[in-house]
């Protein structure tokens, strides 16, 4: 007859009772584990949509970060092809692609709408962002797609726009002048991320650059390397090369407007801002000296801040489902304290010492514990892999309601660690809820406890 | 005769309340090794306080506890538990056995409680093991070894109790109203069996017992009133009544 018999033969008393505590106890740490599991997928999910949609490195024209919720234009890239070809060669990275994101009006029939456009390498930009798997309709632009574009399905919705139909772009050259484009849309794309979906056209990066004043230039060009673990290191990597010989930027001229007593044609043909005649010794050139770059996690540290509230919450929830299970635990250890009182007695009569009393009870609730930790990990990581093969559809409004880059459809994720995590944590709550009851039972006197009815 | 347990101007009282009930009032007691000593007398009398200071369940006010040789009225509770499971046996009036464990392993548990096997060599542990199932054999429960208690009569519920208050050889053993919970026959059974015991192993017994039964088994006859020993005298002690 060894400790372990005995716990057994303790918690089996009461089948019943046993059953409960332990059932309590697997529901917690089924609920837990289905909780984390879709925590961690959804985690997952999220990050490899952010990393797809970002890249795992953007590299801007000095300046251009602090500004770039206005997408100006004025603050490019410049030798563009150049700076691909050098990209490219560089050991570390797998994938590059050029683009031009500007800002402006879309305006379609009598609908208009404020419009995120993004002058993209069609070939490249696929490759890293995989546009051509979320046409929804019609087909994905190529290089060829002179004066073409796609755009999201949300806008297309709101606009009422097929595929064929032209709209209108309204927007500034990179010089500030006002210009106005017509675009045929090829097609339309559900990429999941919400700025795209909702007001994002794209087309190609050579009409972008003729449009905007801009040739071989490029507002941003993301750059993939083999983990994106190790962005950090790729961003460093390429500003160290880009920026070596790099001068710094001479400040800008005061003002690049003409005098005010200045007389200036308006739309003066030929002139570089596409419309103002100004002096060229005046204009400052859009394209600017120098690099910065960011990665994916720094392009999108709100989402992850999101996420770590996210997880605080759940961290809150999981603390009440712990919280929950001791004191079930708690109550059953008392209940068979009170029961075996006169049991506790005769121990001590046959010599039983306080920490062998102790020992026993606690033996029981870890032996409780472990049926329902085990039972929990089981049903938790049964119930978590139907769940991360299935997965649960959140709907068509999800994406747009929560803002984030998010597949529609959540999967959970079950890592073994997760499972023995649950198993350790179940096991630790339920020595820890053991130890008050035990301890009661541990301090008794033997004659009061003989003398309990 | 060796005394294997002495008592002397023992004294306990309880607190009732803002009273203090006087239980024993300064007892002096020697028990020789394998008397078979009964302790009698009315209720509130002290028996029961007697029996559990002398079992180093509870401790006197005043007064001395010698068990064989070892003086433990002032001794700390771990070490009165060592006592407890090295040197007494105790047999209660309604079993006490643990319900989840079969006749035998009930028989052994003061073993492991105890650490008895714990201390003894290879040869003393197998001894020890064989112990449980010979000592219920020889209480007439061959065939009940591994039912549980349950499962089994009062009278059989009754001798696992004595298999294992007598399974750690203990220098005396206590039984506090043995016969209480059974019918005359089965009470019968069980005294001839602890006087078997007595003869067979040289067992010290002390009853606390109202029970004309019990009292009739026993050479001597302690008489407890009002918290001191009124009389002590010997008899036959061979059951007639």
């Amino acid at each position: 007859m060894n400790n372990l018999k005995l716990a057994i033969r303790g918690v089996t008393r009461n089948k019943r009772r046993t059953l409960i505590t332990a059932g309590a106890i697997a529901l917690a740490l089924t609920a837990m584990i289905v909780m984390n599991a879709f925590m961690d997928g959804s985690t997952k999910q999220t990050e490899d949509k952010v990393i797809e949609s970002t890249g795992h490195v953007e590299l801007y024209a000095t300046g251009y970060y602090d500004k770039m919720r206005t997408f100006p234009t004025d603050i490019a890239i410049g030798d563009l092809d150049k700076t691909m070809v050098e990209i490219r060669g560089m050991d570390g990275v797998t994938d590059a692609t050029a683009r031009i994101t500007f800002g402006g009006l879309t305006v379609h029939g009598n609908d208009e709408i404020a419009g995120l456009f993004m002058g993209i390498e069609p070939e490249s930009a696929d490759r890293v962002h995989h546009f051509a798997d979320q046409v929804q309709t019609g087909r994905y632009l190529t290089p060829d797609d002179r004066d073409a574009c796609n755009v999201g399905y949300r806008m297309a919705e709101l606009l009422h726009i097929e595929v064929g139909d032209t709209l209108t772009v309204v927007t500034q050259t990179a010089y500030g002048a006002l210009t106005a484009v017509d675009l045929t849309v090829v097609g339309i794309l559900a990429t999941l991320n919400p700025m795209i979906d909702e007001a994002g056209v794209l087309l190609r990066l050579a009409d972008a650059q003729r449009h905007l004043e801009l040739p071989d230039a490029a507002t941003s060009i993301i750059v993939n390397g083999e983990d994106p673990g190790k962005a950090e290191k790729l961003r460093d990597d390429l500003l160290a090369t880009l920026n070596a010989g790099v001068k710094p930027e001479p400040k800008p001229t005061e003002s690049v407007a003409p005098a005010d007593d200045e007389e200036v044609p308006l739309f003066a043909e030929g002139a570089p801002t596409g419309g103002f005649a100004v002096p060229k010794e005046q204009v400052e050139a859009p394209t600017k000296a120098g690099f910065e770059g960011y990665t994916w996690y720094q392009l999108n540290y709100l989402i992850f801040e999101l996420l770590d509230f996210k997880n605080q919450i759940m961290d809150i929830i999981r603390a009440i489902m712990v919280i929950l299970a001791a004191a079930m635990i708690v109550n059953t250890m008392l209940t068979n304290v009170f029961e075996r009182t006169r049991e506790i007695g005769v121990l001590m009569a046959m010599g039983a010492k306080g920490r062998q009393i102790l020992g026993i009870f606690l033996g029981e609730a870890t032996t409780l514990g472990a049926i329902g930790s085990l039972a929990g990990v089981i049903l938790g990581g049964a119930f978590g892999l139907v769940l991360q093969n299935v997965g649960i559809d959140l709907g068509d409004q999800f994406t747009t309601l929560i803002k984030i880059p998010m597949d529609r459809v959540l999967y959970a994720l079950v890592r073994p660690m997760m499972l023995i995590n649950a198993f350790g944590l179940g096991l630790f709550i339920s020595i820890l809820a053991g130890l008050y009851p035990a301890a009661k039972a541990a301090r008794m006197q033997p004659t009061k406890a003989l003398r309990y009815n | 005769m060796e005394a294997v347990l002495e008592i002397r101007g023992l004294t306990k009282s309880y607190e009732l309340g803002h009273l203090r009930a006087p239980a024993l009032r300064g007892v002096d007691l020697t028990i020789g090794r394998g008397e078979f000593t009964a302790l009698v007398g009315p209720s509130g009398s002290g028996k029961t306080t007697l029996l559990n200071i002398a079992g180093c369940l509870d401790v006197p006010d005043e007064g001395r506890v010698i068990l064989a040789g070892e003086e433990v009225q002032n001794l700390k509770s771990g070490r009165r538990a060592e006592i407890r499971g090295r040197s007494i046996g105790f047999v209660f009036q309604t079993f006490n056995l643990i319900p989840v464990l079969t006749a035998r392993e009930n028989a052994e548990y003061p073993l492991i409680l105890g650490g008895h096997y714990r201390r003894a060599d290879a040869a003393e542990k197998a001894r020890l093991r064989k112990r449980p199932a010979e000592l219920l054999t020889e209480l007439g429960l061959a065939e009940y070894l591994n039912r549980r208690p349950d499962d089994m009569s009062g009278g059989q519920r009754q001798r696992v109790a004595i298999a294992r208050a007598l399974v750690t050889e203990p220098t005396v053993v206590l039984a506090d109203e043995p016969t209480a919970n059974l019918d005359s026959h089965t009470g019968t059974e069980i005294m001839k069996l602890l006087k078997e015991m007595n003869e067979r192993h040289g067992a010290t017994f002390l009853f606390a017992t109202h029970d004309p039964l019990v009292m009739s088994y026993c050479r001597r006859v302690v008489t407890l009133t009002d918290g001191r020993i009124s009389n002590d005298g010997t008899q036959a002690g061979d059951g007639a009544r």
